[in-house]
């Protein structure tokens, strides 16, 4: 069954979803679910021969916009409520094999589209607080389905990492009158030796205080909160830096690189939250080409990152893999 | 300068469209497509990116879903 239950300890929900742990196995390996249902052949998720982009609900959500009543009596020390959301699995392209970085960034354009209006349109829910969109990659991070894909969860409140970032961002700004992430993009351009690359619209660095060794940021250089704030030509080039940032990741060990993405956005709970500002992180788990960085005692037991690299180092490293991002048709 | 900006976005609105469906068990898809798009066809890039070697295919092991 599916519930959230107030952790007392760390003052967040935590969401149970058995179902989950029933999730059917694939037999043969050319079955796979994400790809296009071929005629006559066995029926994947998508019920048709091919697609551009398609996003569905998943199938063991964690997260349901009609969720059963909880299994378990709440109580004063303990809380519990239903899980309500929204959980999507968002296919990047019909190619089995193919990766995000892969793909040309023209279909990564309309991946960008296609999650401003994820943004939009869940956002709109009333018993949405949050639209979180983002990509496990590589067996590494516990992915199993290779085929390209990202998720979006629609929660019922803004969740604890995002949250932190609010209340720095916004102490940030009571304190000095900027926005935070402004100043960081600031600093980082000013010193210039954790930036890995740039565009009209935006950067993309390895900050200052990176926790893993190829953590990058990708931010907007303009102060906006959404992906809904973007101009066209934004939009662009966050799809071109996106698609340098992915290909130079996977130049860097040539092999095809793993990591978690995430999109950082305002939260959609009809609050204001104009000293936020738009972000993208990744947080790769590999340190070599051969050797993960765990998230051991320190890291998970305490929530303090050591980091067996510095920022300056594994930006210049990774900045020697950038290569020109070329559009089949010119804007 | 908005103006100008929500003429973009809305001409760039215009080339997508959402086709959506309800699966089987109640669940809903969408379709999305571009207009004047001519890359979904088309093989990956011919970048870099294109020399690494795919992962390896999905075991038996593997789960049908996410």
């Amino acid at each position: 069954m599916s519930e959230l239950r107030w952790h007392p300890l760390l003052g967040e929900w935590v969401a149970t979803a058995t179902h989950r742990q029933a999730r059917t196995h694939l037999p043969p390996a050319d079955f796979c679910p994400l790809c296009p249902t071929k005629p006559g052949g066995f029926p994947t998720e998508v019920p048709e021969a091919t697609y551009d982009i398609v996003v569905f609900e998943n199938r063991f959500p964690s997260l349901k916009a009609d969720p059963p009543a909880p299994d378990v009596e709440a109580t004063e020390l303990y809380p519990v409520r239903p899980g309500q959301g929204v959980c999507e699995v968002v296919l990047y392209s019909p190619r089995h094999t193919s990766t995000l970085a892969a793909e040309p960034v023209e279909q990564i354009y309309k991946l960008v589209q296609v999650w401003t209006d994820r943004f939009r349109e869940l956002g709109a829910l009333p018993f949405v607080d949050y639209v979180f969109a983002f990509e496990n990659k590589g067996e590494a991070i516990g992915v199993t389905l290779h085929h390209p894909h990202g998720q979006i969860y629609a929660y019922p409140f803004t969740p604890p990492r995002v949250a932190r970032e609010l209340e720095q961002s916004r102490a940030h700004n009571d304190k000095t009158g900027r926005c935070l992430l402004c100043d960081i993009v600031a600093e980082e351009r000013r010193d210039g030796r954790r930036v890995v690359s740039e565009n009209e619209s935006f950067i993309a660095y390895i900050p200052f205080f990176a926790r893993y060794p190829y953590e990058v940021h990708i931010s907007s250089r303009r102060h906006l909160q959404a992906l809904t704030d973007m101009s066209v030509e934004e939009q662009r080039d966050l799809a071109a830096l996106l698609k340098a940032v992915l290909v130079a990741f996977d130049k860097l060990f040539n092999l095809s690189f793993p990591y978690m993405m995430v999109l950082h956005q305002r939260p959609t709970d009809g609050q204001s939250y104009d000293y936020y500002h738009f972000h993208i992180e990744f947080y790769p788990p590999l340190r070599t080409a051969t050797k993960l960085k765990y998230l051991a005692g320190s890291e998970t037991g305490a929530g303090m990152f050591i980091n067996d690299t510095l920022a300056e180092e594994k930006a210049a490293e990774l900045r020697g893999h950038f290569e020109e991002v070329v559009w089949r048709k010119p804007s | 300068m908005e103006n100008e900006r929500q003429a973009r976005d809305e001409e760039a609105a215009s080339e997508m469209h959402k086709r959506r469906i309800t699966l089987d068990d109640g669940r809903y898809l969408i379709f999305y497509t571009f207009d004047g798009d001519d890359s979904s066809a088309v093989p990956q890039s011919t970048s870099a990116s294109s020399q690494v070697e795919p992962q390896a295919a999905p075991s038996a092991e593997e789960e049908r879903s996410v």
